[in-house]
């Protein structure tokens, strides 16, 4: 399950919020009743998408939103203790090894995409693994692998 | 932050077809008229803005459904349906009855069809107490109920 990069909570599902207008004609009628007749109503215009349901902050998240909740898109703060390892462009996150997207991640946000092809994803990740090893043997022994 | 308002000018829709309420205008009603651009109105159009929450989930079977979540207040603007100005009423759906009623009525101060001496004026023969005036120049008044009351004020503003 994908995380917010802001609360750090898990994430289920995500919020979008929309609004609608609706038109009324207001009248009174020969009563003196007030008679409320709908006359238009506007399509849903999205007001802010890919919000986060625990800390309502907005995710950004440029690619389809679909991928980010299958984690195949992931937005995490480059701090995050998750973050197994890291070398060049490349990260290990929970035991998938991702690529950055140097376009879309900032100093404060690091913007991931998974690398699909298994074969690939296995050398990326013995070599990061390899690298990181030699500079600090203790890291993924600590790490419980 | 949520933006739960459009822009003014986002709403200005078109305004609607003849009107099929005129038969008031025959005597039997008075209307009230718009402080902008002084048209009469037997109508006003009424803007409701509805702000509602959608929950897009993914499913381990990897199908997708958006999920009506919440909706998160109803915000009302009322409009001259002339001019499309804004009229401020103060309390948006509570005030609109009372507006069409000429009960509550918003005008310009320099209005020609008013008769001001303090906190009361008198409009189209009715008294009417001045209960806010605004800095960009509108009085908000509010009718007199009391018939003895504004007859002897109405005389002493005639």
């Amino acid at each position: 399950m994908p995380k917010c990069p802001f609360c750090g909570k898990e994430i289920e599902y995500l919020h979008s919020w929309y609004q609608e207008v609706t038109r009324y004609r207001v009248s009174l009628d020969e009563n003196g009743d007030l008679q409320w007749e709908q006359d238009f109503v506007s399509d849903s215009e999205a007001l802010e998408t890919d919000v986060c349901p625990h800390c309502e902050r907005h995710i950004p998240i440029h690619d389809d939103t679909e991928e980010f909740l299958k984690e195949r898109y992931v937005v995490l703060r480059p701090d995050d203790p998750e973050i197994e390892a890291r070398k060049d462009n490349f990260v290990i996150f929970r035991g998938r090894v991702y690529k950055i997207d140097e376009n879309e991640s900032s100093p404060d946000l690091l913007i991931l995409r998974l690398v699909e092809d298994e074969l690939v994803a296995d050398i990326i990740k013995t070599d990061v693994e390899n690298s990181q090893m030699e500079r600090c043997p203790n890291v993924l022994s600590a790490g419980g692998r | 932050m949520l933006r739960l308002m459009p822009s003014r000018a986002s709403l200005r829709l078109q305004a609607s077809s003849p009107n099929p309420f005129s038969f008031f205008r025959l005597g039997v009603r008075e209307v009230p008229k718009c402080p902008f651009c002084g048209a009469e109105l037997n109508h006003l159009v009424v803007h409701e803005l509805v702000c509602t929450k959608h929950a897009y989930k993914v499913h381990s079977n990897g199908q997708w459904e958006w999920q009506y979540d919440d909706e998160k207040g109803r915000e009302y603007t009322v409009f001259c349906p002339e001019c499309y100005e804004e009229i401020p009423l103060h309390n948006c759906i509570s005030d609109v009855e009372d507006f069409l009623d000429e009960e509550y009525i918003i005008l310009r101060s320099d209005d020609p069809e008013i008769k001001r001496k303090g906190d009361l004026a008198l409009f189209r023969g009715k008294v009417y107490k001045v209960i806010d005036e605004s800095d960009d120049g509108l009085l908000y008044l509010e009718l007199v109920e009391d018939e003895t009351v504004a007859d002897i004020i109405g005389a002493g503003l005639e």
